[in-house]
């Protein structure tokens, strides 16, 4: 996902900015994004205290391993991601939030982990931009 | 949830290329995209 996302800001210059917030520690996030993204925004949440705040919680089997996760880690495969040595909680739900200051703007729904929105469009899904553009 | 509560927005963070040590902070000067990840790698 923020591979996607890295993609995303860099192919529009006015995307909004980037929060990425990780379970991992800030060592291993430093140590995961020094070669993959250097400049990105990382908060390290290893407690879930802000996943639990936004309602991130643990997905049930039919979210974390139904078919639809796998045809999306199929996808990703075949976008050269691969899958190292996993950092985290590999069984909790992601999230995506589009905000402008403490106001949400939009929340993407997700039916399943890899249910990931169209990154491209979420400044057009939040209102930011018209339809159509981007 | 429409708002973020104040206090998660006042919670200490840490983290990398941050601009300050809360979330508010963090988050202010425009919109934003809050992206939860449930793993590296």
């Amino acid at each position: 996902m923020a591979a996607d996302l890295q993609a995303a800001a860099g192919r529009e210059p006015g995307y909004p900015r980037v929060v990425l917030i990780s379970l991992a520690s800030v060592e291993a996030n430093r140590e995961f994004f020094a070669e993959r993204w250097p400049a990105a925004t990382v908060i390290a949440d290893p407690t879930k205290a802000l996943f639990a705040a936004f309602g991130r919680r643990r997905g049930s089997l039919l979210q974390l391993f139904g078919p639809r996760t796998f045809a999306a880690a199929f996808r990703a495969w075949r976008k050269g991601h691969r899958v190292g040595r996993a950092r985290g909680d590999t069984l909790v739900m992601p999230g995506v939030f589009v905000v402008d200051g403490a106001r949400v703007l939009y929340e993407h729904p997700f039916r399943d982990a890899g249910d990931h929105p169209d990154f491209a469009r979420l400044p057009e899904l939040a209102g930011l931009q018209p339809a159509g553009r981007g | 949830m429409d708002r973020i509560p104040d206090d998660v927005l006042d919670r200490p963070i840490d983290g990398l290329n941050l601009r300050g040590s809360t979330l508010r902070t963090e988050l202010s000067g425009g919109p934003a995209v809050i992206a939860f990840l449930r793993h590296l790698g």
